[in-house]
């Protein structure tokens, strides 16, 4: 046979066989005579008349095929048989509306797993998963300082290193630094505002490799030479000149005017929060503080490893050991520093989505398994009449695929909403969230999903349903105890009581901890209390009328009606930060360095917080830059640098910061208790001064309110601007609502997993009782004569019941089983409670049972009420 | 009714699909086989009607099954006769069926030319 006869037979294979034995032959010699005549027309022709009658050959046949299937009555090929498909689809939506309620309630149940599941993922994904809306994500890195001797890390870089780093190491690619800092921004109409500033070093956004939605970044030469330019954030550009074209206008910002050159794409949020980003001017480069957050892309193929020693060695380079020992450095990639507190969260939300949705399918094929078993009878009877079992099976099949489909889609559509409400209710620091949406990848990802579902309780029902001889089934269903296909179900059921417990059992972890950190006495009274930033108008920018300026609105603010208190602190009091501030002990000069964290403060400030002194007492009203320095520390003080030793009466000296004429030397004269307004976060060292001796360019300013907050603010602000109208007055907040945002996003968490724990244990509570329930029809015959040869009402329940109990004994088991596992996955994100409490454990278990028992009691009532005598006159 | 039983209640006067009908024409004058009918059909049409070989016997098929063309027997008289190859012809209702087409056809050309629509009169 040549080359040719074997492709033709090959391609004859597309043919019904039935259609190859008649024609076969004949169609080959066509064929070939067909090429023959198109050879006398030259050696080209037959080249391209050859395919050319395979492939009509091939595709002819498989017309034939497909045509055959729909012409011949009986059995035919899912795959090919197009109009059976249709048959089934038409025949499935009958059944499905003939029974409404099981259809809608599997479609509301695969909604709402799909749903959540989109939401959450979808936030997650864009959150931990996708890279950072620059090029090359991978390469950015953020560089951080330390001084391990004197146990200070992640500290910023002064600008003498970031040049050395920046000329000095191929590791790098580029380096940039910025520094974060509220300013005061005039608009022309309004008092000035306050607005999170970014200065930029030359080079930033290269570094990033991000790009102007409009207008575009500085020049280089504006960049080295500090020009007043101004680029801003599309957020801040929409909200302050609703999108208009502000490119060339100018702002004021502290008194200077700058100019717009750009505005940024929605999706460029760093540093995180920032407003406006405007070069360092030349005087900001002079100075030589420790406040430059760094950002650099590594060359390719440098590891962290690597580049972190080579920032460590440029750094010492520059550096000369001080008082606080060798300086070290390290990077760490940009994206785990972006979302480094919510991934814990986000995880342990995946998590619990996850199995919120597993219970959702297995509840579905469950309850699909249930109609399939419920229906033995009449597919026992239509494969008694001839039907075919694979025509049955998937007819079946293609029931539950309807069924996922609408569920898929509907979860969708219900996963967008979620995702709005999600993002609505989401705490606003959790970064990233600009650019959260509903990508092709997730939409694919949950049909697959949902194609995968339903296959899969399809499969799995369409084979239960349509084993065994119909015979069989006809004669147990006559006895009335057809119990084949419930050990499947009880299967199901015990995994769902499974899940749903772990759900349960981590969500009352979650909430738990949650109470308990609400519970805690923050070591100040957060009541009433108001926090407002303030800043001295440019024309106050010197020392001393600085000082002239706090000292008057202490003043002013304090006869404010309704004004209990007020005082000046350089740090909110629930802010764990501020400046580390290095210390040595005057007894013992060459003692090793240490650092606390500075709180400049007025007198006033400790009894306007309500803090409790547990040594010593606060500084006095008349403390000033002439007088002896002083200082408060808190007791983690104590306990990091004296052992518990007390330190009234012992003194630190620290560099001079804000130039000369303050003392450098503070006497500790008091002890207050630690502050924990982040209950999960252990305090560190904190040092006080008085604000006239450690003068802080910018205070916030404390308002302890005799009554209601609501409108001391505005009176405090009306107040204020009396004073000088041009003053910057930032944002107002009440200190509880701090606290309350600081919590919000475990809260957040708990509120999340507590609806999926509650959704999971209805669930599973629906799936107890339709397993029983159906059990219970099918048994009704058996319960009858049981009944009738005089079975206690006790007993039947037993019967019946005790099924149910296996499962719930089974699924609570494991449950609790796995809750273990799970409770130590996130015990680092529980506070104050112990993954094994019995506290927790116990009432948690008791419930479940509580919920699982009375999901089998309406089932078990209902075989109660069953007539003996109907049920055997039926025979 | 059986499914391959022949159809001879079909309406004769629907319209014939344009490769049916080549076929049935390129059976008329006599018996050919089914290379025959392709070549003849290429030829007569003026390359305008083109068939393939698996769509002519899927058509061949159907003819078959319907009964209007059946096998013929071996044509004698040809000495090129290849043995193996099978000759079909038009059966009485094949025949009926192409009559009634040209008959269609025909009434179709008369009131185009009626209407002025014939190639001569567009000149």
């Amino acid at each position: 046979m040549s080359f040719r006869e074997r492709c033709l037979s090959l391609a004859l294979r597309a043919y019904p066989a039935e259609f190859r034995r008649r024609f076969g032959d004949e169609m080959k010699r066509s064929a070939l005579a067909s090429m023959q005549s198109a050879r006398e027309r030259g050696v080209w022709v037959v080249a391209a008349a050859f395919p050319y009658v395979v492939a009509e050959l091939v595709a002819q046949g498989l017309a034939e095929r497909l045509s055959a299937v729909r012409r011949l009555p009986g059995e035919a090929p899912l795959l090919l048989d197009g109009s059976g498909l249709w048959r089934d689809l038409g025949h499935a939506l009958r059944r499905l509306v003939r029974d409404p309620w099981a259809s809608l309630l599997t479609v509301a149940i695969l909604a709402m797993g799909l749903g959540v599941a989109t939401s959450v993922f979808t936030l997650v994904d864009n959150i931990l998963f996708r890279p950072l809306p620059y090029p090359e994500p991978d390469r950015l890195v953020r560089v951080w300082a330390g001084f391990p001797e004197a146990g200070a890390s992640f500290l910023d870089a002064t600008w003498t290193e970031v040049e050395a780093l920046r000329q000095g190491d191929p590791a790098f690619d580029a380096v940039a630094a910025f520094s974060v800092a509220p300013r005061d921004l005039v608009d022309e109409a309004d008092h000035p505002v306050q607005i999170e500033l970014a200065r930029l070093s030359p080079g930033f956004f290269e570094a990033l490799g991000a790009r102007p939605a409009r207008g575009r970044v500085f020049s280089s030469r504006e960049s080295v030479e500090g020009r007043p330019v101004v680029v801003l954030s599309h957020r801040f550009w929409n909200r302050r000149y609703g999108g208009a074209d502000v490119l060339g206008q100018t702002l004021s910002i502290q008194g200077e005017t700058h100019r717009i050159v750009g505005i940024m794409p929605p999706e460029f949020d760093f540093p995180h929060g920032v407003t406006l980003w405007r070069p360092f001017t030349r005087e900001e480069n002079q100075d030589d503080d420790r406040e430059l957050q760094v950002v650099a892309r590594l060359a390719p193929g440098v590891d962290e490893e690597r580049a972190s020693a080579a920032a460590a060695a440029m750094f010492a380079r520059v550096t000369p050991v001080g008082s606080s020992g060798p300086i070290t450095a390290w990077v760490q990639p940009l994206r785990s520093m972006l979302v480094r507190d919510v991934d814990g969260i986000l995880l342990a939300l995946l998590g619990g989505v996850g199995a919120l949705l597993l219970v959702a399918v297995v509840n579905v094929s469950h309850l699909q398994l249930l109609r399939g078993l419920s229906r033995r009878q009449e597919i026992a009877v239509r494969l008694a009449l001839g039907a075919g079992r694979s025509g049955v099976a998937r007819q079946l099949a293609v029931e539950c695929l309807v069924l996922a489909a609408a569920g898929g889609l509907l979860g969708l559509l219900l996963g967008r909403s979620l995702l709005d409400w999600v993002l609505a209710s989401v705490p606003h620091d959790v970064p990233r969230l600009a650019e959260v949406g509903i990508d092709l990848r997730i939409v694919l990802v949950m049909s697959a999903l949902t194609v995968g579902i339903g296959w899969l309780f399809g499969l799995a029902v369409a084979r239960r349903s349509a084993e065994g001889a119909p015979i069989q089934t006809l004669r147990k269903s006559r006895v009335g105890d057809d119990r084949s296909g419930h050990r499947a179900l009880e299967g199901l059921v015990a995994l769902e009581i499974t899940l749903a417990t772990v759900l349960v059992l981590t969500a009352v972890l979650l909430f738990t901890s949650i109470s308990r950190r609400l519970d805690v006495k923050p070591g100040f009274e957060p009541e009433r209390l108001l926090s407002l930033g303030v800043s001295p108008p440019p024309s106050r920018e010197g020392a001393e009328e600085r000082q002239v300026f706090y000292h008057q609105i202490l003043e002013e603010v304090a006869t404010v009606v309704g004004v209990e208190d007020v005082a000046l602190a350089s740090v909110d009091p629930v802010d764990s930060g501020g400046f580390p501030i290095p210390l040595e002990w005057l007894e013992s000069p060459a003692g090793p360095a240490f650092s606390a964290r500075l709180r400049s403060v007025s007198p006033s400030y400790f009894r306007t917080v309500g803090a409790r002194f547990v040594a010593g007492h606060p500084f006095a009203e008349t403390s000033s830059a002439e007088s002896p320095g002083v200082a408060v520390v808190n007791q983690a003080f104590v306990r990091a640098y004296l052992g518990g030793d007390s330190p009234l009466g012992r003194r630190v000296v620290h560099p001079p910061y804000f130039g000369n004429g303050h003392p450098t030397e503070h006497q500790i004269v008091g002890v207050v208790a630690d502050f924990l307004p982040e209950a999960s976060v252990e305090p560190g060292p904190w040092i006080f001064v008085p604000y006239r001796q450690l003068p802080w360019p910018r205070m916030r300013l404390l308002v302890r309110s005799a009554g209601t907050l609501a409108g001391q603010a505005a009176a405090v602000q009306s107040r204020l601007w009396s004073l000088d109208p041009h003053l910057a007055i930032g944002q107002v907040l009440p200190v509880t609502g701090q606290i309350e945002a600081r919590l919000a996003p475990a809260r957040f968490q708990t509120h999340l997993m507590t609806a999926f724990s509650q959704l999971a244990l209805l669930l599973a509570a629906v799936g107890l009782y339709a397993t029983l329930a159906v059990q219970v029809a099918q048994r009704r015959r058996a319960i009858g004569v049981r009944l009738a040869l005089g079975a206690t009402a006790l007993s039947i329940i037993w019967w019946l019941v005790g099924s149910g109990l296996r499962m719930v004994g089974t699924g609570l088991a494991l449950g609790l089983a796995l809750s273990l596992l799970v409770s130590r996955w996130i015990s680092s994100q529980l506070f104050a409670v112990s993954g094994l409490e019995l506290a927790v454990w116990l009432p948690t278990t008791l419930a479940l049972v509580v919920a699982a028992v009375a999901a089998c009691l309406p089932p078990a009532w209902r075989a109660l009420r069953v007539d003996p005598v109907e049920e055997l006159r039926a025979d | 009714m059986e499914p391959n039983a022949p159809r001879n209640d079909r309406p004769v006067f629907s319209p014939l699909k344009t490769e049916i009908f080549w076929i049935l024409l390129s059976l008329a004058e006599a018996p050919r086989h089914g290379y025959g009918m392709l070549a003849w059909i290429a030829g007569s049409s003026g390359g305008q009607v083109r068939l393939g070989t698996g769509q002519m016997y899927r058509h061949l098929k159907r003819l078959l099954d319907d009964g209007r063309i059946e096998e013929a027997p071996l044509p004698d008289s040809d000495g090129n006769t290849d043995p193996r190859r099978k000759y079909y012809r038009l059966s009485e209702t094949g025949r009926r069926h192409l009559a009634a087409e040209c008959g269609r056809l025909e009434q179709t050309v008369r009131l185009t030319r009626g209407l002025g629509l014939s190639p001569e009169n567009r000149r």
